[in-house]
């Protein structure tokens, strides 16, 4: 009875220290994840600002040189057509 | 048997005790696997949050590079337009050569329009720009600094506008006195075709090197006579290349109707590769111009502006 009593216990022991080590992993793990997850937010914020700013630049060269991006735009469009004539 | 009594008396404490211990055990056991539980989903919500964050970045940094590239091609945009540019007509070549070779069911036609700039010449402009087909323009100089059709308005602006358009400006000699004088000597003609191309580079900043002889290589050669060869040389010598034309409208002599201009113009289309000749003062050509885009396009012609490696320029 003592010794059925006693294997019981170390059994619960061992559960228990073997779920509190994989505990621990996750934990650290988590705690990790969330500052990969703060720095690639950081990272995604000062990227995002920054294509917004490109965004901003191209729409004012586009507006100075509305009539060249147009004229390249046709010609690329010319190239295309000449391309799948072509390819045909 | 007193030592018996006394195991007696204490096994249901003990048996309290240890069943507690075991209660406790237990219960943290399923506190530590709940716990366990939480975390683990934490984790997948974490790995799925940065997998999230990492898709965006990326989508994000390609953006990045696009809009640099755009930056860079609006900073650089008349090299870029000219790359461009360039490549189509090394396209164009290819293709001109497999039109030729009957391999392909696309055809090239070559719209041009002679003898202006015009005040009209605007209207064929805006009918291009609206169509987004590249024209050649073979422009001459004599008596443009005011519209021959509107003498309020200075047609002199009018080749930076031909060239803004994306179209070919070509030379067409500066006075195109055909009768007067032009095919006199070849000197006195290469003079006026170096006048002419003088005067597109000074207004335009292009330097061209195509030319059409005024009333076309054939009035050319039977008013020069013996003076077409040395026409000819100095032509080469300059790099010049010449263009005649495979279909017209007519509108450069008497033109009764549209009908007329329209039947001349469908019969004279008929070949694989077709230089078009028009004039930008008729008004009848500008009326008739947006049928005839359409006309061409339905029957597989697409449309360019002339370039010096084209077989349709001889040289
Ligand atoms: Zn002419």
């Amino acid at each position: 009875m003592k010794k059925v009593a006693l294997s019981i216990l170390f059994l619960l022991l061992g559960i228990i220290i073997y779920s509190s080590y994989k505990l621990i992993i996750i934990e650290k793990e988590n705690i990790k994840l969330r500052s990969v997850i703060n720095s690639v937010t950081k990272d995604n914020k000062t990227i995002k600002n920054s294509n917004i700013n490109y965004q901003k630049q191209i729409n004012i060269l586009k507006d100075e040189k509305k009539d060249k991006w147009e004229e390249l735009e046709e010609w690329k469009k010319t190239k295309i057509e000449i391309e799948e004539a072509l390819s045909s | 048997m007193e030592k018996d009594k006394n195991r007696n008396r204490r096994s249901p404490i003990f048996l309290i005790v240890s069943m507690l211990c075991f209660i406790i055990l237990i219960i943290i056991i399923i506190y530590n696997f709940y716990s366990l539980n939480k975390s683990s989903t934490k984790n997948k919500e974490l790995n799925n949050t940065l997998n999230t964050l990492k898709e965006n970045y990326n989508i994000e940094i390609n953006k990045e590079s696009e809009l640099k590239n755009n930056i860079d091609e609006l900073n650089n945009i008349d090299n870029n337009i000219s790359k461009t540019k360039e490549e189509v007509f090394k396209l164009a070549s290819k293709l001109e050569n497999k039109i030729t070779n009957n391999e392909t069911k696309y055809k090239i036609a070559y719209l041009t329009f002679d003898d202006g700039p015009y005040y009209s010449t605007d209207k064929v402009l805006d009918i291009l720009k609206k169509y987004n087909i590249k024209a050649t323009f073979f422009t001459i100089g004599l008596d443009k600094d005011i519209c021959f059709d509107n003498k309020n308005y200075s047609c002199a602006d009018t080749y930076k506008k031909i060239v803004d358009g994306g179209h070919t400006i070509a030379n067409h000699t500066y006075s195109h006195l055909i009768f007067r004088g032009l095919y006199n000597n070849s000197e006195l003609f290469i003079n006026q075709v170096i006048k002419q191309e003088e005067l597109i580079k000074d207004r335009t900043g292009v330097t061209t090197n195509i030319l059409r002889f005024p009333g076309g290589s054939n009035t050319a050669k039977s008013l020069c006579r013996n003076d077409i060869d040395k026409i000819m040389k100095s032509l080469q010598d300059r790099h010049y290349g010449w263009v005649d034309w495979t279909a017209q409208d007519g509108d450069g002599g008497y033109l009764p109707s549209y009908e007329k201009a329209w039947s001349n113009f469908t019969n004279s289309i008929n070949e694989n590769i077709e230089v078009i000749l028009f004039h930008d003062y008729s008004n009848i050509t500008i009326s008739m111009l947006p049928k005839a885009i359409e006309y061409l396009e339905e029957r597989d012609y697409i449309l360019l502006p002339l370039f010096y490696e084209s077989i349709k320029v001889n040289k």
